[in-house]
C-alpha cells in the first residue's frame, strides 16, 4: 500500500487495500499505516521532493480508500481518531478554488479530517456546518479584496448563533494579513498550506 | 503604440497547427460544452441552437454558432480617451500598452518595505501611467485596501477617471457593471455620448475549466449592450485548471474565450469583444500561478496568433514577474515578456509594470523601468529603413577606407532620427557614474518616478464633472453598502 501511495496511483492503492484486507489485516492497522504514509508524502512535498500534482493525487487516492473501504468497516468500533475535524471553504462571492484545495489537502495528509464545502460558501452554510459537523476548526479562504468582508460576516454569524466559542476560526488567501485576522477576531492566519497545518496544530494544542 | 508593418510578427503555429487547434476547440464546445451559471445566458444559448441542459446548466454549442459569432464580432475597436489625441484603435498589428489592476500591496523600492496599497497609491500609479509615453491605456494598477472593501472597484475607477486622459480599463469584480458605466457616463457626458466616445472598457474572466460565472456573464452582457469594449478571457493554470500539455491548455482557453464571444455577439451583434487568455502554469513546488514562466510567454504568443487568425482584436499580458522585489529576475521576466507581447502583435497588452510577486505586489518603479524597456523594444521592432539615403553608399565612398564618420553632415543629420537614446539605462563612463553617486537602476528609477510625479499634472476633470462624479460614487456606495461610509 505504501508503494501504491507513493506512486500516486489510486487504482493500485484500492487493489492493495483489498488484498491486505483479504490477507486479514485489520482496517484499523491499514488506517494507521495509510495515515503514516500520508504524513511521509506531506513531508516529502514540504521538502520539495514531490510535486503538487503528486501530493494531490496521493491524497485523493487515500481519501477514497478511507471513505469507501476503511471508514465503513470501522464505524462504531474504530480507534485512531483523526487529529481534529476541519471544515474548509472559500467565502461567498469568491470562486478561487486552488489554494483552498491545497490547504485542505495538506491538512488531510497531516492527519486531520477535512470537510470541503467548496467555493462561494455563504456565512449560513459555515454556521450550519458548525452546528451539524461540530468541527474543531473553520478554515475560510478569500482571494479577493471585495470578498474579504465575508470572512468577518461569517465570524459575526457564528457569534450570533452562539457557536463562536465552540470552534476555532482561521483565515487565509492572498489579500489576508495577520492584522486583518486580528481585526475580524479570527483565531489565526496562515500564509500558505504548510503554515496552515502548523497553525491548526498550534491552536488546537497538538504537539508535533 | 507599436506598429511594425515591416517586421514579421513572432508566430509559433503553422497553418496546420491552427486548423487542428480550431477544430479541437469546436469539438470541445460541441461535445463537452460549457457550464453557464446565468440563466438568461443559458436560455439565449438554447435559442440559437445550443443543446442546453437547464438542470446541469450545461450548454453544448454547435460549430456554426461559434463561427457565426466570430464573423459577427467587431473587427476594429475604437477605445476612446478623454481627449481625442489619446484615442486608440484595436486592430491589425497595432500593439497598445497599459498597466493592470489587482495588486493588493505596494513595494516601496527605496525602503524595501511591502505594505497594503491605498487609494493614494492608485492615484499616483494612474498619474505616472498618464505621463509615460509608452503607455496607451490605463488600468489602476493597484486595488485600494483602505476604502470600504465591497466598493473598492468603484474607487479604483474613480482614481483612474480623474487622473488620466487615456482610455480606462477596469476589472470586473462581480459588482453590477452599471455602477461602472454610470461613472464613465458622467465623464463622457451621458450614456449616449459614452457610446460615441467609449472611454471605459471592462476586463472579465470565465472560470476555468469551461465555466461562465453568474455575475461575470451578466456583466459581459451589460457591456455588450452598452456597446463598450469588453475583454473576456480565461486565466487557467496548466496542471490544475487546464491540461498539462500546452496544446491542450490552448484549446481549452480558446474554447472559453470563444464561448464568451458567442454570448456577447448574440446579446448584441457586433459587440466589442476582445479575445485572448492569460493562461499560465501552477508551479509544482509552490502552487503559485506564475507570471514569469516561459510557458506563460508561449501561451501569450499562441493566443495572439489565434486571435489574429479569427480577425478578432486581441488582449495579452506582459511586464510582470514572480520575483518579490525589483531585482534582476524581475527586470528580466518583465522585459522578456514585454518583448514577446510586443512581437506577438496583440492589440492590448496589460499588467505592464504592475505585477511583482505573481500579481500580488505592484511597484511604481517597475512601471517606470517598463517604460524604458518598451521604448527600446519599440525601437527594435521598427527595424531598419532601407533607402538610397540610408544605404549611404555616397558617404561610404566619400570617407573611404581608414577615415571616420563623426564629422559627416550625414551623421549629424541622422543621429537623432536613426538611434535610440536611453532615458534610464546607464551608459556613463565609470568615473562619472561613481561621481554622480554610483546609482543603480532601482535608485534611478525611484528618482525618475518621483520627478514625474511631482512635475506631471494630469488634465483635471471640469469642476462640474468632478462634482457629479463624486455624487455618483457616493450614491452607488450607499446603494451597495446600505449606508454611507465615513470619509
Ligand atoms: C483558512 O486558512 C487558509 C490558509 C492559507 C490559505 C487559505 C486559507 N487560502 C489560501 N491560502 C494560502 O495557501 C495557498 C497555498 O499555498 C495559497 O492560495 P492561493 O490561492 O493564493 O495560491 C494558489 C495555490 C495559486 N493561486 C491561484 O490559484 C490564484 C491565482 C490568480 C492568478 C487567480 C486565478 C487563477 C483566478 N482568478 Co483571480 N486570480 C488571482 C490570482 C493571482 C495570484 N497570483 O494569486 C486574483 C486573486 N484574482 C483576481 C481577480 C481580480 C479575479 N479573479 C477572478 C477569477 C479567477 C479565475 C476563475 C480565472 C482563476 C481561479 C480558478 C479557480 N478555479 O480557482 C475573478 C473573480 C471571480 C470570483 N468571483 O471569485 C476576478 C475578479 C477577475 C475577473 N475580472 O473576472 C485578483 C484579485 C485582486 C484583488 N485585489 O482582489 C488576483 C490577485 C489577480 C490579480 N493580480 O489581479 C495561499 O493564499
Amino acid at each position: 500500500m505504501r508503494e501504491a501511495l507513493h506512486a500516486f496511483d489510486q487504482e493500485r492503492l484500492v487493489e492493495a487495500t483489498e488484498r491486505a484486507l483479504e490477507q486479514g489485516y485489520s482496517p484499523q492497522d491499514l488506517l494507521e499505516g495509510l495515515t503514516e504514509g500520508l504524513r511521509e508524502v506531506g513531508d516529502r512535498f514540504e521538502k520539495g521532493e514531490l510535486f503538487l500534482a503528486e501530493l494531490v493525487a496521493a491524497g485523493e487516492a487515500a481519501k477514497k480508500v478511507i471513505a469507501e473501504y476503511l471508514k465503513p468497516m470501522l464505524e462504531g468500533g474504530g480507534e485512531g481518531e483523526p487529529l481534529g475535524h476541519i471544515v474548509i471553504g472559500t467565502v461567498a462571492g469568491d470562486i478561487h478554488d486552488i489554494g483552498k484545495g491545497i490547504v485542505g489537502m495538506m491538512l488531510f495528509t497531516a492527519g486531520f479530517e477535512v470537510k470541503d464545502l467548496g467555493v462561494d460558501v455563504p456565512a449560513e452554510m459555515f454556521v450550519q456546518a458548525v452546528r451539524e459537523e461540530k468541527p474543531d476548526v473553520i478554515a475560510m479562504s478569500a482571494l479577493l479584496t471585495t470578498t474579504l468582508p465575508m470572512q468577518r460576516e461569517t465570524i459575526e454569524a457564528l457569534e450570533k448563533s452562539g457557536l463562536r466559542n465552540t470552534v476555532k476560526v482561521i483565515v487565509g488567501g492572498s489579500p489576508v494579513t495577520s492584522e486583518w485576522a486580528d481585526e475580524i477576531g479570527a483565531d489565526g492566519y496562515a500564509e500558505d498550506a504548510v503554515g496552515a497545518v502548523k497553525l491548526v496544530k498550534e491552536i488546537l494544542g497538538i504537539r508535533e | 503604440m507599436i506598429e511594425n508593418p515591416k517586421i514579421g510578427l513572432f508566430e509559433i503555429f503553422t497553418r496546420d497547427d491552427i486548423y487542428r487547434i480550431h477544430t479541437a476547440t469546436l469539438e470541445v464546445l460541441e461535445r463537452t460544452g460549457v457550464r453557464v451559471e446565468e440563466e438568461s445566458a443559458l436560455k439565449l444559448l438554447a435559442s440559437i441552437g445550443s443543446d442546453v441542459d437547464l438542470s446541469r446548466r450545461i450548454a453544448k454549442i454547435p460549430q456554426n454558432v461559434v463561427e457565426e459569432a466570430i464573423r459577427n464580432s467587431a473587427r476594429t475597436i475604437h477605445f476612446a480617451g478623454r481627449s481625442r489625441e489619446d484615442d486608440i484603435r484595436l486592430e491589425g498589428k497595432r500593439v497598445n500598452f497599459g498597466p493592470g489592476e489587482g495588486a493588493t500591496s505596494i513595494l516601496d523600492c527605496q525602503s524595501g518595505i511591502i505594505r497594503p496599497s491605498t487609494k493614494d497609491d492608485t492615484v499616483k500609479a494612474v498619474k505616472l501611467a498618464d505621463a509615460l509615453d509608452t503607455i496607451d491605456f490605463v488600468m489602476p494598477l493597484f486595488t485600494a485596501q483602505d476604502v470600504p472593501k465591497p466598493v473598492m472597484p468603484l474607487h479604483d475607477l474613480d482614481a483612474a477617471l480623474r487622473n488620466t486622459e487615456k482610455p480606462v480599463m477596469v476589472v470586473d469584480f462581480g459588482l453590477e457593471a452599471n455602477y461602472l458605466i454610470d461613472m464613465a457616463a458622467v465623464v463622457a457626458g451621458g450614456r449616449e455620448r459614452l457610446k460615441e466616445r467609449p472611454l471605459l472598457g471592462m476586463y472579465s474572466e470565465p472560470v476555468s475549466p469551461l465555466t461562465h460565472g453568474k455575475s461575470h456573464v451578466r456583466n459581459l452582457m451589460t457591456f455588450a449592450n452598452a456597446d463598450l469594449p469588453i475583454v473576456y478571457i480565461p486565466s487557467p493554470a496548466c496542471c490544475s485548471t487546464a491540461p498539462a500539455t500546452l496544446a491542450g491548455a490552448i484549446v481549452q482557453s480558446n474554447a472559453e474565450t470563444l464561448s464568451g464571444n458567442v454570448i456577447a455577439q448574440f446579446t448584441r451583434k457586433g459587440a466589442k469583444f476582445i479575445y485572448g487568455s492569460d493562461t499560465s502554469l501552477m508551479d509544482q513546488r509552490t502552487g503559485v500561478f506564475s507570471y514569469g514562466c516561459p510557458e506563460w510567454m508561449i501561451f501569450n504568443l499562441a493566443m495572439a496568433q489565434l486571435g489574429r487568425h479569427y480577425g478578432l482584436p486581441t488582449w495579452s499580458t506582459g511586464g510582470c514577474s514572480d520575483s518579490k522585489i525589483l531585482d534582476g529576475q524581475a527586470t528580466f521576466e518583465a522585459g522578456l515578456s514585454l518583448f514577446i507581447a510586443a512581437a506577438s502583435g496583440a492589440n492590448l497588452i496589460h499588467d505592464v509594470g504592475s505585477y511583482l510577486n505573481f500579481g500580488l505586489t505592484g511597484s511604481l518603479e517597475l512601471l517606470t523601468i517598463c517604460d524604458e524597456m518598451l521604448s527600446m523594444i519599440a525601437y527594435i521592432l521598427r527595424g531598419v529603413e532601407v533607402t538610397d539615403e540610408t544605404l549611404a553608399v555616397d558617404i561610404i565612398d566619400k570617407v573611404g577606407p581608414g577615415g571616420h564618420f563623426i564629422t559627416q553632415k550625414h551623421t549629424l543629420e541622422f543621429l537623432k532620427k536613426e538611434h535610440w537614446l536611453p532615458g534610464l539605462f546607464d551608459r556613463q563612463m565609470r568615473n562619472n557614474w561613481v561621481k554622480s553617486g554610483s546609482r543603480d537602476l532601482l535608485k534611478r528609477a525611484g528618482e525618475k518616478t518621483e520627478q514625474i510625479l511631482s512635475a506631471h499634472q494630469p488634465v483635471p476633470l471640469p469642476a462640474d464633472v468632478n462634482k457629479e462624479l463624486d455624487k455618483t460614487l457616493r450614491r452607488s456606495e450607499k446603494e451597495i453598502l446600505g449606508h454611507q461610509p465615513k470619509t
